[in-house]
């Protein structure tokens, strides 16, 4: 029995979960994309990192890959989606995680099929304790939390940032200002998938075994949960609203034990799940934490001119 | 010397012929007023020489190159600005970030820029805060800078609209109605503001139903009936010929008559 | 700024009040010095009905054991897990038993998925778990199975069961319609071997899904393929629609083989599924041994527990609970490692509710009673009934 080894499991996961949360975050936080197929972009990481494992790659090129290949799929959405109204958008990028799921599932010769494929860990070559696996991990998957958030940070608070949210407001408007909104849009989904690509190959090498029935849609709902409960365009928004949502998968776990109940302690989740997501809706809609006004150093020019107020 | 030249414009949208064979020159240098009933097709002109609208049939020649056909993205790079009849603003923007999205060139709003070429941006930031402030002291607006754009009235979102469409130094705005939804007094300012650039040598094609505005400050107009163009001339040989006034007959509730 | 600072203590907070609790627990379960028992099986999910009915055996059994005096002395404590039947889920479920509960003896591993996910976790930690459902012969002889075991026989069986059926039955042309999913593809592809290896001719191995509920494009594909015979792997809802439009394709001609998934009433759903089945179907199932003592007492004290029958893996996991019991007391201890040897032990030619279980040394459930039924219509009514019980090796 060892709870320092079960909390830096939750610590990996929330890291995971913020790099998706974040990643969900430049696209509808940032560029008002509904992209309702985060656990494709996931997924196709989690399995291009599996098969270059496979093929021998050390665990860092085969992240990089796993990033390129899901910012590629992002790429190949972009050319008949990113046209079409927000619902449209969402039942097409919901239908494409569906497919790429069939497809993996089908496909046996590919990715191992329904049987699932095994990954060695980025650790294997060294010879760790359970405990050292785990704190190895957790320095990895937060190492890159934190660059991406940087990265994040020092794309979202420039001109480019500010044309992402023109468009998030008004996508034609953002046209006659001389802007091709295809092309942010489509940037924006490259972004965001390529992240949810590496938090997918993080995701492979820890669990060491993947299939296809741990890429359900359910997936990518609990990112929008962790997303909205944080605050969309901020982004410790996502992270922290990532934290608190696994916090409580697993915290109700841990509740359930603890407390009589007239019904099913399994079902304890849910109805923790479903209460938050009420009380949200009705008191914080936008979340926990707002939408920062933009910093380019544009606004200190104002309060130097001479009859500003 | 046009400036703008549109050729025998025609588009049907479902079997309703919204323009036909529509035609006009705006002059370089001029106001010039774009007029006509609702329903005449004058929106849709416009909406069609930025490109928003494919026509038909027919060319459009801004500066002897023909921009019909082009995304309005392009269209905007060649030196056209043009302003929606609604205010089209980002409303949970800041005044200044609305003008700023609007200049072109910026280094800062590609992928690469924005990354590795922050000195650069930062500093054309600047630059660009420094003409917005310019721009927004010439319309008053300088104390709603960092204000959002929902804030604002009606009549001062039709400003910061027009404030937009100066930011990226255009030769030429289209405006549709600047005068709308706003008191004559403030409406005859807006107008004086846009005289005092037409003298520095901006080109303006303006819809606008209030004829008196028309008569004081442009320059040339054109009329429109049933999408074709039925009338041009000074302001004062549109008056003067009965065409205009038979054009008009049922229509008193929008238009205001000179005199 | 401040929201922030207020975020980040809430969850700090709540970490430390759930470790505070945790701590106690242990504390708690010390000194009542009871023997941990770990549950985790599929309670919600796709495979939730069958996981609730399975943990109700296994509660079951915990009480009998318990009433009889415990485990070395000491009183069985059953910690319950859910799955959600995603397999990282059950990994999660695995690692709050063993880490936060101290949980070293588990029943778990619903699917084979989940098992190939807890598999190595399990061996790298020396827990000992047996799953009573996980049948994919990928799990056998994996490099983890040291502390992984199975009272379920692979599939490996089964799949030959069918085989076998079909080429006594003479059967030389056929066709495999299997569900798409682990159990579907696995079953069938050791039917098609075994088919194979037997000189019959596999033409096609047809996958299908089972939530589509319509099975015209794929029935009419085996059609003008013109088999003698088809292996057929479904489960009840599934089976029911396949059959129906069977029956309007005309396919009874050909010779159907089931297999535990299509047996049920459920497929009685409709009549032309039945009279199809009635037509041209003859299955396989693992064997209930009615009227053998073990049998008969599980049903009749889980009929008096629930008010209900025990359905699928009932009785495989109630042999599991009962097995870790008496290796643990032929051990003495409940040290899994030490467990383990005992199992090995104890678990040969062992009487239980699912029949006589002899594990192999890699953790398997060697052979199995396999029971051939076929469906009749007596005065009016269908049912199935048994044709003969074959015992594989």
């Amino acid at each position: 029995m060892d709870l320092t080894v079960y909390l830096l499991d939750t610590l990996v996961f929330m890291g995971i979960f913020a790099l998706l949360a974040m990643s969900l975050n430049v696209e509808y936080g940032f560029t008002g994309l509904g992209n309702f197929g985060k656990v494709a972009f996931f997924m196709a990481g989690a399995y291009t990192y599996a098969i270059t494992a496979a093929l021998g790659w050390p665990f860092y090129l085969c992240l990089v890959f796993a990033a390129l290949v899901a910012g590629a799929l992002g790429a190949l959405i972009s050319l008949p989606a990113l046209r079409l109204r927000e619902d449209y958008l969402a039942i097409v990028t919901l239908t494409f995680g569906e497919i790429l799921r069939i497809i993996i599932k089908a496909e046996q010769g590919l990715a191992g099929g329904v049987w699932g494929i095994t990954i060695p860990s980025a650790f294997a070559g060294l010879d760790l304790t359970p405990r050292m696996t785990a704190w190895a991990n957790v320095v990895l998957v937060w190492v890159i939390v934190v660059g991406v958030f940087v990265f994040l940070q020092l794309l979202i608070n420039t001109p480019y940032g500010r044309v992402l949210r023109g468009i998030r407001e008004d996508d034609v408007a953002v046209q006659v200002l001389g802007k091709s909104f295809v092309l942010y849009k489509a940037q924006a989904l490259m972004v965001g998938s390529a992240i949810a690509g590496v938090a997918g190959g993080l995701f492979a090498q820890y669990l060491r075994f993947i299939d296809p029935y741990m890429f359900l849609p359910l997936v990518t709902f609990l990112v929008w949960v962790m997303l909205i409960l944080g605050g969309p365009a901020n982004h410790w928004g996502a992270l922290i609203g990532a934290v608190i949502v696994e916090f409580f998968n697993r915290g109700s776990r841990f509740l359930k034990d603890y407390l009589v109940l007239p019904f099913d302690p399994n079902n304890v989740q849910f109805i923790i799940f479903g209460l938050l997501i009420i009380l949200l809706l009705l008191y914080r809609p936008y979340g926990l934490f707002r939408e920062k006004p933009l910093r380019t150093g544009a606004e200190a020019e104002v309060l130097k001119w001479p009859s500003s107020p | 010397m046009a400036i703008l030249a549109v050729e025998g414009i025609s588009k049907s949208f479902g079997g309703l012929q919204v323009l036909q064979s529509a035609s006009l020159e705006v002059a370089e240098g001029t106001i010039t007023g774009l007029v006509g009933p609702n329903g005449s097709g004058k929106t849709t002109l416009l909406n069609t020489i930025y490109g928003l609208i494919k026509p038909d049939e027919g060319t459009v020649i801004f500066r002897g190159q023909k921009i019909s056909g082009l995304a309005p993205y392009r269209i905007y790079d060649a030196g056209l600005a043009f302003s929606f009849q609604l205010p089209r603003l980002f409303f949970q923007l800041t005044v200044l970030d609305n003008l700023l999205l609007a200049a072109r060139n910026q280094v800062g709003t590609s992928f690469s820029g924005a990354l590795f070429r922050r000195r650069r941006w930062r500093r054309q930031e600047a630059e660009l805060a420094r003409k917005a402030l310019q721009i927004l002291e010439l319309l008053g607006l300088v104390p709603l800078a960092l204000h959002a754009t929902g804030e604002l009235s009606g009549g001062q979102r039709k400003l910061v609209e027009i404030g937009r469409a100066l930011m990226s130094d255009p030769v030429m705005i289209l405006l549709d109605e600047p005068a709308a939804g706003v008191n004559p007094v403030l409406g005859r300012k807006i107008y004086q503001k846009l005289r005092a650039l037409r003298d520095q040598g901006l080109t303006f094609l303006i819809i606008e139903h209030k004829l008196e505005m028309l008569l004081d400050f442009a320059d040339r107009i054109y009329m429109m009936d049933a999408g074709q163009v039925v009338l041009s001339g000074t302001p004062k040989e549109v008056i003067e010929n009965p065409v205009f006034y038979a054009t008009y007959v049922g229509e008193t509730k929008n238009v205001t008559f000179p005199g | 700024m401040h929201r922030k600072i207020i975020a980040v203590i809430t969850v700090l907070v709540f970490l430390s009040a759930a470790l505070v609790g945790c701590g106690q627990q242990a504390a708690v379960d010390k000194e009542e010095e009871v023997v941990k028992l770990g549950c985790a099986l599929s309670m919600s999910g796709l495979l939730g009905p069958m996981g609730t009915k399975m943990t109700d055996a296994v509660k079951l059994a915990v009480e009998e054991i318990n009433a009889a005096g415990g485990i070395n002395g000491k009183q069985v404590k059953l910690y319950i897990e859910d799955d959600a039947t995603d397999p990282a889920q059950c990994l999660n479920a695995v690692k709050k038993l063993v880490e936060a509960n101290g949980v070293q003896l588990l029943i778990t591993g619903m699917s084979s998925g989940a098992a190939s996910t807890i598999g190595p976790y399990l061996s790298e930690r020396g827990v000992l778990a047996i799953s009573p459902s996980a049948t994919s012969p990928a799990l056998t002889g994996e490099p983890w199975r040291d502390y992984f075991f199975r009272t379920v026989p692979s599939d490996e069986y089964q799949g030959k069961v069918m085989a076998q059926l079909a080429l006594d039955r003479g059967l030389e042309r056929l066709v495999v319609f299997a569900m798409d999913n682990v159990y579907g593809v696995s079953l069938g592809e050791v039917a098609e071997q075994a088919l194979e290896e037997g000189g019959a001719e596999v033409v096609a191995f047809i996958k299908y899904d089972p939530a589509k509920m319509d099975y015209r494009s794929e029935l009419t594909q085996i059609k003008s393929l013109n088999p003698d015979g088809v292996i057929h792997v479904g489960y009840n809802d599934d089976g029911v629609v396949v059959y129906q439009q069977a029956l309007d394709l005309g396919l009874d001609t050909a010779q159907w083989i089931g297999c535990d998934g299509v047996y049920g009433t459920g497929l009685f759903k409709t009549e032309a599924s039945a009279t199809f089945m009635a037509n041209a179907v003859i299955g396989t199932r693992p064997g209930a041994p009615e009227g053998e003592e073990a049998y008969e007492n599980f049903v009749a004290a889980y009929r008096a527990e629930y008010d209900a029958d025990p359905e699928v893996f009932c009785d495989t996991v109630y042999d599991a609970v009962k097995l870790i019991a008496l290796a643990a007391e032929a051990a003495g201890s409940e040290d899994p490692a030490k467990v383990r040897d005992a199992l090995l032990e104890v678990g040969q030619n062992y009487q239980g509710a699912s029949g006589t279980i002899t594990f192999d040394e890699g953790g398997d459930r060697i052979g199995g009673i396999y029971e051939i039924w076929d469906v009749v219509k007596e005065n009016g009514e269908f049912k199935f009934q048994r044709v003969e019980k074959v015992t594989v090796e």
